[in-house]
């Protein structure tokens, strides 16, 4: 019965191609062509409702990536409603007015889809795959219908609660980097929605009901909240008619975001222990810096690669090579609202956190006194540009390139402008946002201990 | 001028030895190239009193040459935007580089000096034994890498397959100066040296590159060789099962597995299909519609083929909480057992067989890819274009092959399992599994 009933949609979806073709422009209110790295275009257009879509041709294999980008993520919950946006996530592979349970997945497996998967940040929400390139039709039915269609019933969303609890086990409860994350927004933001963690704590994740899972649905998931991003081996024309065909009458929404609040400025910092199961301690250091569309976040990026890029950096000198630290990594964050500078520390055996932190702070003090050489801004220049082309290389990073800058820094173009102002960054430029950012009282510092034990 | 050429083209016109594999993929897409050495030896050839040595010794060559220090070589790599890392796997290891096209000659000289100039500082060596045993330590907070290395080396018992990849803690305390040098002359040569790349430059001038390496090395290291690893047969033929006791935790990793096949397997393709559909990359297969999909027990669940040049194993693996646990591994079982006994419905198979042909052309779509697939080929044994040849492979299949086939290449009497989690609150139950032997509990500290 199932079956029949999704039959009789794809007929009726294929009489709607049929008029809709004929007529798509008029459902298109802007299109243009925008460079991308080398000579490659980015094919721009934004339909009528809304929607936003990205296309960029390579022909170098008979495939594509294709990419809906939702400007929904977990600060658009509320407390009380946490996890909503990645549970959410989960239900979104579920059912339709159109597709039986599990159809999905099914459609696309067998049309030989690689990647199928999605992902929640703090910011949007991500369903991604590739396919053949003859299926792109079979993709922007699909996606287009469970755009609007979705059926949230208490069963699927029982089941599903059961395996995001699993998934919150697996990332954060049994995962010593897992809970160190957790507790360092649980800190660093008192009153932003940061605060929580993506996934949600486990009691709002067990209380969540079908209808507000359904208000959730029907507030964020529309054609003008969404990006469609389509890279590979595609015609620009043929795909964007397509996509018209599937998109073009779908009812955009009165998208209505909660006010967030301000996280208000920290005035002293802080410290906190989180007890592990490991024999080493961790070090995860953060400060508040800025949102992504702060002119700072390319002299950050710079910051971040002279201090933790390469195994002469100078973190990895004074922590690793002296035999302080494992590993040393820096998560420069970009996110809609004013995120965090992350350092993250793995101590050797017998090392503690607060002499990884004191090594760090002294650095950042050399680098606020105008010390990064030249040289170290050249190299940093080079690392950038490799670590740029190497996350380009391959359709699927391409498209995730322009989906997340289309949606957390409004327009692609963003990633574009950052890439090329690395290499004009100066050592004043590194001071500034030092002396601006790096305050002790603008801190956040979390320990793993090994059972919570004192640290040195 | 034009004398100085021609002289230094019949110089440097060095051939590639026969037994060296060489490969390069011209790409001009991107201005980048990667390039993959890799060294025919892994921690399987590990002595059983220096576990990780072959981890060590291939990460000292990073560790600086003759001419400069660890960081002063490190400092000329990043400043031409190059990168090199040591990836140490069972049979082999490799060094992935990768470096801006620009930069590619000065580059490639400080390749060259890196393998055959290696500096093997004592000091540096002091430094690294301390970086991999802090390493290890904090694998103990990843309970799926502890459940991995457990399994291997349940399963495996003392033939060198069990062995870590980056070792143990007591074995890395024990490597010298002098294990790490001759570990280098035993080793460093054109027999058991092989390239493999792919990007933007002519593919001549890599393989000049190539044979000139492998022929410094040979007059450095003359007894150079490949070593080949024990073979065994005395695997459990019972059922077995461990538990890392992590107190507390509230979920379990599981793995469950058994003896493995290899593409000379008569019918392994058949296997492939199969597995697809029970426990393949896919939200069809049994494994993840039985434990996660109807039941929520798990986020994950699958059964994957460990290949190897030699028959290794095969494990489903999934991760439910801990009250969970014992019914997903009695749960796992049966599907297994079932699944050997009456093998996969029409509809499995041509629903398999429909996903497999259609999402051939991703095994090869990206020069990136098809370079870690060839290196891939190489380790494993594989016949060259194993992953190219995949799907044509997969359509051959016929329906009947796979229940004789899985018959024959799956004992569901002679299985491993190890458990990561709470051996207080699992232990009771599994003890009472089915057929099981009593199971052997250790921390997840241990060593």
């Amino acid at each position: 019965m199932h079956f029949n009933r999704s039959i009789r949609f794809i007929q009726l979806l294929m009489t709607g191609i049929l008029l809709t073709s004929c007529s798509h422009t008029n459902s298109i209110r802007n299109k243009s062509e925008v460079d991308f790295f080398g000579t490659q275009k980015v094919h721009r257009h934004e339909l009528k409702n809304g929607l936003k879509v990205l296309i960029l041709e390579d022909h170098s294999a008979p495939t594509f990536s294709y990419q809906t980008w939702f400007k929904v993520g977990s600060k658009d919950e509320q407390k009380g409603l946490t996890g909503l946006a990645h549970l959410f996530e989960h239900m979104m592979f579920k059912g339709t007015k159109n597709l039986k349970d599990g159809e999905f997945d099914r459609l696309l497996e067998s049309a030989g889809a690689e990647g199928e998967n999605a992902f929640t940040s703090n910011d949007y929400t991500g369903y991604v795959q590739s396919l053949p390139s003859d299926k792109l039709e079979l993709i922007a039915r699909l996606e287009s219908d469970r755009m609007v269609n979705l059926i949230v019933d208490k069963d699927s969303l029982n089941k599903e609660r059961e395996v995001v609890q699993n998934e919150r086990r697996f990332r954060n409860e049994n995962n010593p980097d897992g809970m160190l994350y957790e507790k360092l927004y649980d800190i660093a933001y008192t009153k932003h929605a940061y605060h929580w963690p993506v996934i949600g704590y486990e009691a709002d994740v067990n209380g969540a009901k079908p209808e507000e899972c359904d208000q959730f649905y029907k507030r964020f998931y529309a054609p003008n909240n969404a990006t469609v991003v389509i890279v590979g081996d595609v015609q620009p024309d043929l795909a964007i008619n397509l996509i018209d065909a599937y998109y073009g009458k779908l009812p955009s929404s009165n998208i209505h975001r909660t006010q967030i609040e301000i996280e208000p400025v920290q005035t002293k910092a802080v410290t906190k222990i989180v007890p592990i199961k490991t024999q080493i301690q961790k070090l995860m250091m953060a400060y508040h810096t800025i949102s992504e569309d702060n002119d700072d976040l390319t002299a950050l990026e710079v910051l971040k690669t002279v201090l933790s890029t390469g195994k002469t950096s100078r973190l990895n000198k004074r922590l690793v090579d002296s035999g302080i630290a494992s590993e040393i990594s820096i998560d420069n964050e970009e996110r809609e609202h004013p995120g965090l500078f992350v350092f993250f520390a793995n101590l050797q055996k017998n090392k503690s956190a607060s002499q990884a932190a004191a090594i760090i702070e002294n650095e950042l003090k050399q680098i606020e006194q105008g010390k990064t050489t030249a040289h170290e801004l050249a190299r940093a220049a080079s690392l950038y540009k490799l670590t740029l082309f190497d996350g380009l290389a391959s359709p699927a990073n391409k498209a995730h390139f322009l989906g997340f800058y289309e949606t957390v820094g409004k327009r692609f173009e963003r990633g574009i402008e950052i890439s090329k102002k690395i290499s004009k960054i100066t050592s004043k430029d590194l001071a500034r946002v030092v002396k601006k950012y790096f305050k002790k009282t603008n801190k956040v510092e979390i320990i793993g201990l090994s059972n919570g034990g004192a640290s040195k | 001028m034009i004398f100085k050429l021609i002289l230094l083209t019949f110089l440097f016109s060095l051939s590639v030895p026969a037994f060296c594999a060489f490969k390069f993929e011209e790409d001009h897409s991107l201005p980048i190239i990667y390039l993959h050495i890799v060294l025919e030896n892994g921690a399987a050839n590990d002595p059983l009193t220096k576990l990780g040595l072959n981890h060590v010794s291939t990460n000292m060559l990073l560790r600086g040459t003759k001419k400069d220090t660890k960081n002063q070589f490190f400092d000329k790599l990043n400043d031409l935007g190059g990168t090199i890392d040591v990836d140490a796997r069972s049979e082999g290891t490799i060094f992935r580089a990768a470096i801006l096209s620009e930069n590619l000659e000065p580059f490639l000289n400080l390749l060259t000096e890196t393998f055959t100039e290696p500096r093997f500082d004592s000091e540096e060596l002091g430094k690294l034994k301390k970086e991999v045993e802090s390493e290890i330590l904090e694998q103990q907070g990843n309970d799926k890498s502890l459940a991995v290395n457990h399994f291997n080396r349940f399963y495996y018992g003392n033939n060198g397959f069990g062995n870590p990849n980056t070792g143990t803690r007591g074995g890395v305390k024990t490597i010298t100066s002098n294990d790490v040098k001759s570990f280098y002359s035993q080793h460093f040569g054109s027999k058991s040296l092989h390239f493999f790349g792919t990007g933007d430059a002519k593919k001549e001038q890599l393989e000049q590159w190539f044979a000139h390496l492998v022929s410094v090395l040979d007059e450095k290291n003359p007894h150079a060789a490949v070593y080949l690893l024990q073979s065994f047969n005395n695997l459990s033929k019972a059922k077995k099962a461990l538990i890392v006791d992590k107190p507390n935790a509230t979920q379990s990793q599981v793995l469950v597995g058994g003896k493995g096949i290899r593409p000379d397997f008569d019918g392994f393709y058949s296997v492939m299909l199969a597995n697809h559909s029970f426990g393949g990359h896919s939200f069809q297969a049994r494994l993840m519609q039985e434990i996660r999909v109807k039941r929520g027990w798990t986020y994950g669940a699958s059964n994957i083929y460990k290949f190897g040049k030699q028959t290794r194993h095969f494990m489903m693996y999934y991760f439910p909480k801990t009250s969970d646990t014992v019914p997903a591994i009695k749960l796992s079982i049966s599907l297994l057992e079932d699944y050997i006994k009456n093998g996969i419905t029409r509809d499995e198979y041509a629903f398999a067989k429909e996903s497999l042909v259609n999402n051939a052309p991703f095994n090869y779509d990206t020069p990136k890819k098809r370079l870690e697939n060839t290196t891939a080929e190489f380790l494993t044994g594989f016949p060259d274009g194993f992953y190219r040849d995949f799907a044509d492979n997969i359509q051959k299949v016929q329906y009947e092959s796979i229940q004789p086939a899985l018959q024959r290449a799956v004992d569901s009497q002679a299985l491993t399992l190890t458990i990561v989690g709470d051996a207080k609150k699992l232990l009771p139950d599994v003890e009472k599994l089915d057929g099981f032997s009593k199971p052997k509990v250790v921390s997840y500290l241990e060593d």
